[in-house]
């Protein structure tokens, strides 16, 4: 099965980057993770690599991992890429001092393999900078998930949970309302998916930044905050 | 028209402009709420008047507008 992506049209209505957003939030997705400087980042699920790309132009050491051979190989023209899995990686624990993670999540039937993957290729402390599709009013459902991105949007609260269980705390998240049917109308004008019914109207593209918690634990297990009892009574 | 087109005006037709110009094929871009669509349709070379077919008006132009307004 030809993954959506790899689209011949595909790549002329959403650009190199893939995604929604395009290149502007991928740039805005690197500012905010601030990475240190040279940081070791994999991009998880790079595509065609223009996020490689743009992260060794800022001066991280970039790697990029894809499954697609097709995008791989234009990966390559951008900086170091390998074929893999995101749910089984081929790097060591603690390789990475940060992750960036776009419009890939969605498209896993389950979260747990590649967030667990995430978790571990990261060293404590890493962050894992995401941006995804997320649904507005309805949870998921593995049983309607055919591998497009639609039908793999979690919830905000799913994926916030999801998170948390694989040992991340999230501490930033935005949201870009308009950026999703912008995108779908593009797609649709250019005759590449089916015009959606209402699905459009149920579902939103946000940003994630998540830290990988060591030992010493999450700033709510950390801080004994006075007086929060008595705010929330 | 173009044969990488698959959009829109592929009919030949014998309609002029009311101008008296010939329609021939341009590349076009339609606005709507700050979103650019591209497109290949008859135009005037004389006045610039542009034809927009009803089935794309009612089509896919329809589609879209749906999609960004929430219609």
């Amino acid at each position: 099965m030809s993954l959506p992506y790899e689209h011949p049209r595909w790549h002329r209505v959403m650009g190199e980057a893939l995604h929604p957003g395009g290149e502007a939030l991928s740039r805005r997705l690197i500012r905010l993770c601030n990475f240190p400087p040279k940081a070791k980042v994999l991009d998880a699920g790079c595509g065609a690599g223009a996020t490689v790309g743009l992260l060794i132009e800022e001066g991280f050491d970039a790697v990029g991992l894809d499954k697609s051979y097709d995008l791989l190989s234009k990966a390559k023209q951008k900086g170091p890429a390998v074929h893999g899995d995101l749910r089984d990686m081929p790097f060591e624990d603690g390789s990475f001092d940060g992750a960036i993670c776009e419009c890939v999540l969605s498209q896993q039937k389950k979260l747990s393999p590649a967030l667990s993957e995430l978790a571990r290729v990261l060293k404590n402390g890493g962050i894992l900078g995401v941006t995804d599709i997320f649904s507005l009013n309805r949870s998921y459902d593995s049983q309607g998930w055919d591998g497009s991105c639609a039908s793999g949007a979690r919830s905000a609260l799913e994926l916030h949970e999801a998170f948390t269980n694989h040992g991340f705390e999230v501490f930033f998240f935005e949201a870009y309302p308009r950026l999703l049917r912008e995108c779908t109308a593009q797609l649709v004008w250019a005759g590449i998916i089916e015009a959606p019914i209402k699905i459009c109207c149920s579902l939103s593209y946000g940003l994630w930044l998540c830290r990988k918690l060591g030992d010493e634990g999450s700033l709510k297990e950390r801080y004994e905050i006075e007086g929060a009892e008595k705010a929330a009574g | 028209m173009s044969k990488e087109s698959d959009l829109g005006f592929h009919e030949q037709t014998v309609w002029r402009c009311s101008c008296g110009g010939e329609l021939t094929p341009h590349k076009v871009a339609a606005l709507y709420l700050g979103n650019r669509f591209e497109i290949e349709l008859p135009a005037c070379s004389r006045c610039g008047f542009i034809l927009v077919p009803e089935s794309l008006a009612v089509g896919k132009m329809l589609e879209v507008e749906k999609i960004l307004e929430d219609k």
